[in-house]
């Protein structure tokens, strides 16, 4: 199991050099230089060559990658051609928000969601069943900034109960992470359902009634652990997908996030902020997914057996 | 077989379907029969011939949303299983009256340990308030009993092969030592070698602990071996019935069981084929009307497509065929 842990990370770092290396070509590709975005348009045109020389942006790119990837690897992200603060320092002065909002849409999504589940699953084909499949049928085809929006008007505008920008107090949270976490529950209300109905015909089911042990007993102690793999996987790959800032919800609620802050770097061709916002974005999908496939060892002792025997 | 021991279980006119929106599958159509208190009772007959639905019936355990008993009776100790509530069923199972699956490979739970399992249902019908530590001690006493090493209670069921999975699975069924153990093909899903050691052990645990057993087969063989009385059934009936001997030494059967024992091939016997019962079996949601077997039936009469045969008793034997008709009458 640690031999494990530790091959996945080693594992990790090929695949942050090639993502880094795409979204490096990427910016590249786009127009302008750095100094038209540091100096702006009232610089003459000397001022940027000479800024530009001095940043490094006339070696050829392959050269600029590489010095870019030694900086890294000494812990420095470069600084942001916009702010000119450090790149480390801006990205984790937003990173509690994005944290916050995804944790919070996660418990959200998960509270409820897999309770509903369950219950769909017991009683199939009863008014709960099909109730919640129109629900989650509505959220996962509402469009999120458009739900976002409307609850603003209904609790910001008109009822005065939430404020709806900024991020400073747990208020300030109630809307985006309802925002965030509709599509989310919705997929894990139906996941947890079906995965559930599957397992509740198995033959180790019946075999718990025949012991004489209660419907509840059989749901929670012998159903619902065969039943985790699906489950916690939608939760933990949303939570990575959050965790890489739910730009169309921050942007809506106007919330300093990570991904606010990518959105607008991208824009500004910022590319060391770019850079260092992707390379974090794919380090916690990373150790989302390793955790991940940690904890499905202990949901399942078969998994384990596998990871004890080397295999991937 | 003492005659005065006690009548365990009574099954009286038991009629299940299964009932879909599209159709209806007639899968036990009336059957009665009664077993004493240390008896050993094979149900054979054919996949379909409803003898799961049957043992499936006594636990209450039919599919929720399909599964109906219709009418009929089921007394155990003389009391209507069909008629106890949630708690009384509860109490019932695994207790007084436990089941062995088929398939062992799906019939434990992956992700709990053998040891927890089996230690469950004595947590669950803990009227001996035994402690948690005399709990694992019976469980360590379990296991040794179906001949698996106690250590190996920490064990998941993955780790396990076929047989010991099911030595597992019969651990578990007599860990209460229940008054009735019903075993639905308890070694279909095993080869033979193992067949032969799981027999062997259900045969000597039963004796021991004089649990009586409902053994569900279509092997003859194994019938013979540890039954004292057999009935077999067909499309949903009992067609015929007696004591092992009746069965095995008896010259008057069933047209069906007839063929049942002739598609069994013989060592001193030189043919390039089996011989199978012709036909196939009648489709439960259109049965025949008259006798089931008569589309099959190689001495099939007028009568047989009309109307439904009499049991036709001879002492303990007991043949629901026309054909017979005439010993009764005499």
């Amino acid at each position: 199991m640690y031999k494990y842990v530790v091959k996945r990370i080693l594992l990790m770092i090929p695949v942050l050099l090639g993502i880094s290396f795409v979204v490096f070509f990427l910016m590249d590709l786009t127009p302008g230089s750095p100094a038209d975005i540091i100096m702006g348009d009232l610089a003459t045109a000397e001022a940027k060559a000479q800024l530009n020389e001095s940043l490094g942006w006339n070696q050829p790119f392959l050269q600029r990658y590489v010095e870019y990837i030694v900086n890294v690897f000494h812990g420095d992200f470069g600084t942001s051609y916009v702010s000119g603060l450090p790149v480390f320092q801006e990205l984790f002065s937003r990173f509690p928000t994005t944290f916050r909002l995804a944790l919070y849409s996660m418990v959200l999504a998960s509270l409820i969601g897999i309770p509903v589940g369950i219950a769909c699953a017991v009683k199939q084909y009863s008014l709960i069943d099909s109730f919640s499949t129109i629900f989650a049928l509505i959220f996962i085809s509402i469009p999120s900034f458009w739900l976002g929006l409307l609850m603003i008007i209904v609790f910001s505008v008109q009822l005065h109960l939430l404020p709806s920008f900024g991020s400073e107090s747990f208020a300030h949270f109630i809307m985006p992470a309802i925002t965030c976490s509709g599509a989310t529950l919705a997929t894990l209300i139906r996941m947890t359902r079906s995965t559930m109905l599957e397992v509740i015909r198995q033959d180790y089911i019946r075999t718990a009634y025949a012991k004489g042990a209660t419907k509840g007993r059989v749901i929670v102690k012998h159903a619902l652990q065969n039943a985790m793999i699906p489950i916690i996987t939608i939760v933990g790959v949303n939570f990575g997908y959050m965790l890489g800032g739910a730009v169309i919800t921050e942007n809506v609620f106007g919330m300093s996030g990570v991904g606010n802050l990518l959105l607008g770097s991208i824009r500004n061709k910022d590319i060391p902020m770019v850079m260092g916002g992707v390379l974090i974005i794919a380090v916690m999908f990373s150790i989302i997914n390793l955790l991940l496939d940690i904890l499905y060892a202990f949901v399942d002792p078969r998994v384990k057996a596998q990871y004890k025997k080397g295999g991937t | 077989m003492e005659d005065n021991k006690k009548t365990l279980l009574e099954i009286e006119d038991l009629d299940v379907i299964y009932q879909t929106d599209l159709e209806t599958v007639h899968a036990v159509n009336g059957i009665s029969f009664s077993m004493k208190q240390g008896e050993t009772l094979g149900l054979v007959g054919e996949t379909g011939a409803g003898k799961s639905t049957t043992a499936l019936s006594i636990l209450r355990l039919l599919a929720e949303n399909t599964g109906k008993i219709r009418k009929g009776k089921i007394l155990f100790n003389g009391e209507n299983i069909l008629d106890m509530n949630k708690l009384e069923l509860q109490c019932l199972r695994g207790e007084k009256i436990s089941m062995i699956f088929q398939d062992p490979m799906t019939s434990l739970n992956p992700v709990l340990t053998v040891g927890k399992q089996i230690a469950e249902v004595l947590e669950l019908h803990n009227q001996k308030h035994l402690s948690a530590h005399q709990i694992e001690e019976r469980v360590d006493e379990m296991l040794r009993l179906v001949g698996i090493s106690s250590e190996r209670k920490h064990d998941y069921p993955h780790q396990f092969s076929g047989g010991m999975k099911q030595r597992v699975v019969i651990a578990i069924a007599l860990a209460c030592q229940p008054q009735l153990l019903i075993a639905d093909e308890p070694t279909t899903a095993l080869d033979v070698t193992i067949q032969a050691q799981v027999i062997d052990m259900m045969e000597k645990l039963k004796s021991q602990l004089n649990t009586s057993m409902i053994l569900i087969t279509h092997d003859l063989g194994i019938v013979a071996e540890i039954c004292d009385n057999v009935a077999i059934m067909y499309a949903g009936e009992i067609i015929e019935r007696g004591t092992v001997y009746d069965i095995f030494e008896n010259e008057d059967h069933h047209p069906y069981t007839e063929g049942l024992f002739g598609s069994i091939p013989r060592l001193d016997d030189e043919t390039d084929r089996l011989k199978p019962i012709k036909g196939l079996m009648p489709d439960p949601t259109r049965l025949p009307e008259g006798c089931k077997f008569s589309p099959r039936c190689p001495k099939c009469m007028e009568i047989c497509k009309k109307e439904q045969p009499p049991a036709c008793r001879k002492g303990t034997h007991e043949i629901c065929c026309h054909l017979y008709r005439k010993n009764d009458e005499k």
